[in-house]
């Protein structure tokens, strides 16, 4: 898969970050943080809702404490980035809405080799190939 | 016996019995070492939450971000 750059976003004007415009099930699209600093994938509590997702439904995750701390639910969603073919992310969906919608190491860094460019502000995704099987050659 | 049974029969013990099947309990050694319960694990991390959102893209940057 050949590697696929992405632009540093201005979230003010003196301030860029490597956000990322992804889209999450079939009808919710906005910018994600690909956040080198994150453990886990995080799905604010709206964004959740505004895709139909029922809280119920899901079983209990782990407990998310920072700033903010919240209780999560085990989410897995297909998300469709620029230049790749869509993808299966887990997410812990919080019951939080201050939040960001972020992109860590559990699962999305396992997914991409992701090279980051501050200087250009630009950052790199090259998709994983697959884990081999064990036994496998 | 079925634990909701044991409970119920525990219930409907007399208060002196059940301060001596108290104590009975916490004297067992072993019981002292029944696995308890893993709580949810906790992730510490930064949420974000003061950081801004990028501007909406146009129509026309949209048609890009989405290829």
């Amino acid at each position: 898969m050949n590697p696929v750059a992405h632009a540093y976003r201005a979230v003010n004007s003196t301030l860029s970050m490597p956000f990322m415009w992804i889209r999450l099930g079939a009808n919710y699209e906005g910018w994600a943080l690909v956040d080198s600093g994150a453990w886990v994938n995080v799905l604010p509590y709206s964004i959740g809702l505004a895709m139909g997702l029922n809280w119920d439904d899901f079983p209990n995750g782990a407990k998310i404490s920072g700033a903010v701390t919240s209780s999560s639910k085990e989410v897995k969603v297909n998300a469709k980035i620029r230049g790749f073919e869509e993808i299966e992310l887990k997410f812990a969906w919080i019951r939080h809405d201050e939040a960001r919608l972020i992109l860590g190491h559990d699962n999305f860094f396992r997914q991409f080799d992701i090279y980051f460019s501050t200087v250009n502000e630009k950052f790199i995704l090259t998709q994983a190939a697959p884990a081999r099987a064990a036994g496998e050659d | 016996m079925s634990v909701t049974q044991l409970i119920e029969t525990v219930k409907e013990l007399p208060d002196n019995e059940f301060l001596v099947l108290r104590q009975a309990v916490l004297e067992q050694e072993s019981l002292r070492h029944l696995p308890v319960k893993p709580e949810q694990p906790v992730i510490y991390m930064d949420l974000r939450e003061y950081l801004p959102l990028p501007a909406q893209p146009t129509p026309e940057e949209l048609e890009l971000l989405r290829l």
